[in-house]
Order: C-alpha cells, then structure tokens, then sequence
C-alpha cells in the first residue's frame, strides 16, 4: 500500500471545513453494496475490498472502500466540495472543485452515475461488474454491485 | 452495580520524543496502563479460556464512522478453534472470507474469485500484519498472551457484563488501531462483543449471537481448498 502514499502529493489539496456527516438513511440517496478490486497507480498492487457507493440527484456522493471491514477508502463529496480519507495512512485531504484526477474513488458515483469523466478515462458497465480505468496512470477500480 | 478500576502505574513506559504529541499522549496512557492487575472478573474469564478448545457463533458487526450519521450494519459467523485459527464468513452466503491459517491470513472473495494471502510472519507484513492479525481479538488464551499483546487500559464490571479496555503493544497495530474492547459474559465467561477503535475514529463492533462452545469443528473449515480458477494473489509483496 506504499503507492497510495504517493496520493500524498496532491496539487489540489486545500485545507476547508469538512463536509458534514452523511445520513444515508435520508430520503433521497440511493445505495449500492458491492466489492471490488482497486489497482493502484504506476504499480502492480491490487487489493480487493468491499464497496459502498451511495448518490443523490442533487450531486452529494458517499463512497466506501472495505477489507474485511478495515476502512481503506472514504470518499465524500458535494457540489463543488470533495474530501477523501485514507484510514490505514491516517490521511485526509479535501478540496474545492474538480476532485484531482489522482484521486480515482471521487469519480466512481459519477461514472456509476453515467456522468462525465476525464478525458480519456474508460468507464464499463454491465451484468458482469463495472470497471472504472485512467489508462494514464494504470490505475482501475473494477468490481460489481449486488442486484 | 457498574465497578471502575482505574489503572496503577507499576513501571515508568519508554517516551520517544520523536513521535509527536498524540503520540506521547498515548504513550503516557499505556505507560499507566502496562503491568495492571486484571480483577477478577476478568481473571475468571480468561481461566475459562483455557477450556475452550472449538468456538463458533453468529455475529452481527456494526460499524461507525465519522462520515456517517448511523452506523452501518452486516451479518455472518465465526469459527475459531485453539490456539490461533478462525473463519469469519460476512455476508448470507459469504462474500467475504477470513481464514487464519498458521503462517498466514487468506481473504477470500468468492464472487470475485479472488485470495489474498497476508503473511502473518517476517518482515514483509509491517503493520498490515498487525492489524489483520487483531481479527483474533477477543480469542486470547490465558493471561500471560493477553498482556503480552495489549496493555490493559481499563476493566469494569457492570452487572453480568464485563469489559475489557485494551491497546495493541504493537506500535505499529497501535498506530491502525488504537483500542480494543473486549465484552464478556462473568456468569458463564463467553465472548459477546468486540469492539474495534481505528485511528482514524471510526469504530467495528461484533456481537456474537448463539454461540456454540467446542463443537466438532473440520479442519476444512480452517484450511479452505481455493478453485482453480480463482486468482492467488500477496498485496503485501514488495511492499516495504
């Protein structure tokens, strides 16, 4: 999990107040359950975890990445606002604006969502699984949610 | 009637400077902490750990986070048989899998068809190996293992409950997880709940439900046969 310290040196990192704690039992959010297999970036590691991925139509987003019910991932965002936190590593960074590219977990609701990536990212779905991809750096979220 | 005892400083523990405040504030709590004398509820629930050979039960785990308004909640069982294996299935059938077998943790993912070996020996692990190897909390088998894990932090008895508080003497297991807490049963000394405190605040919580002392348990169980077709795989290779 060393490469995830590389997620350190990120330019859009800005020190605001966090995002408010999620109800997810609100009306409103819709939540999938699932698991999945994150490869790191400019790396071979991969590990598999479980997936929590929760969304509103009014933007708000709540995804959750799990081994054996150790958080690894928690990614929260709001119109214009983003935070993610790394648990093992003890890091937390946020953000306004566009999540940084770096920063693949921002982007799943979105993708699960239908809606606009990056350039160049790949985003599949199917009966099978989904497969979140930024061929620029190797890195890919791969999983599926339960029906 | 809810009894405190409050930890008694035996012995000076070691401060490094370096490691910053949090840390030396934590420090000073298990430097209070390291030699207490467990009371006798907690004594009793330990001697009766010797004569549990096979263990299983239901649990439910609910999990806490910062993040979250309301926990969130998952069922499944557990097997564990002495000295030092279990199987923790989450999920109805398991979607995850726990398997600690002598020199290692496999995490089973049966819709991914995928294992993930942890080795659970030299140096390859680092804190990864610390803090899978704390899904045996709860399981100690004698006093003498428990304090040479953890620091016993606080101890109460309230009713026909008693709880232990515990922190990983392991630096590193310390730095993932800070506390342990471990609820048992004085009347008939089973494990009802462990409770897991992250660093990072969250909190993972298992009650045991139904459980079941010594059963005949297979040896499969604890070494589970992986398909052919499912990928083998170490996270932990390479990894520093």
């Amino acid at each position: 999990m060393g490469c995830l310290l590389g997620l350190v040196l990120l330019a859009a990192c800005q020190t605001t107040r966090p995002l408010p704690p999620v109800n997810l039992g609100a009306p409103g959010w819709t939540l999938r359950h699932g698991q999945a297999v994150w490869h790191v970036p400019q790396g071979k590691t991969e590990i598999a975890g479980e997936v929590l991925l929760a969304t509103r139509a009014d933007g708000e987003a709540y995804a959750q990445f799990t081994k054996a019910a150790l958080p690894l991932v928690i990614a929260q965002s709001a119109p214009g606002r983003w935070e993610v936190t790394f648990p093992p590593q003890n890091k937390h960074y946020a953000g306004r604006g566009a999540p940084p590219q770096r920063l693949l977990w921002l982007y799943l609701p979105r993708a699960a969502a239908g809606g606009s990536l990056p350039k160049s990212w790949l985003w599949r779905s199917d009966a099978r699984g989904w497969k979140l991809e930024n061929p620029a750096t190797g890195e890919f979220l791969e999983g599926y949610f339960d029906s | 009637m809810k009894t405190t005892s409050k930890t008694t400083p035996k012995r000076e523990g070691a401060w490094r400077p370096r490691i910053g405040i949090a840390m030396l504030a934590w420090a000073a709590l298990a430097a209070n902490a390291a030699g207490v004398e467990l009371n006798r509820a907690a004594t009793a629930w330990l001697a009766a750990q010797t004569n549990l050979q096979t263990w299983s039960a239901d649990f439910v785990q609910t999990r806490t986070f910062k993040s979250l308004t309301q926990p969130l909640t998952a069922t499944g069982h557990v097997w564990f048989a002495a000295p030092n294996r279990f199987r923790w299935e989450l999920g109805h059938p398991a979607q995850t899998i726990a398997v600690r077998e002598a020199d290692e943790l496999l995490i089973i993912y049966p819709r991914l068809k995928r294992v993930e070996h942890f080795p659970l020996a030299g140096g390859q692990a680092g804190r990864w190996r610390d803090a899978l190897a704390l899904l045996e909390a709860g399981f100690p088998r004698s006093q003498a293992e428990l304090q040479a894990q953890y620091d016993v932090i606080s101890q109460t008895v309230d009713g026909s409950t008693g709880e232990l508080t515990l922190a990983p003497k392991s630096a590193s297991a310390r730095r993932m997880m800070p506390r342990i807490q471990i609820v048992f049963d004085t009347r008939d000394h089973s494990l009802r709940a462990t409770e897991l405190h992250f660093a990072d605040g969250s909190i993972l919580r298992n009650d045991f439900q139904s459980p079941v002392l010594n059963p005949k348990l297979e040896e499969s169980l604890f070494h589970p046969e992986i398909p052919a077709d499912y990928k083998n795989l170490e996270p932990l290779k390479g990894q520093p």
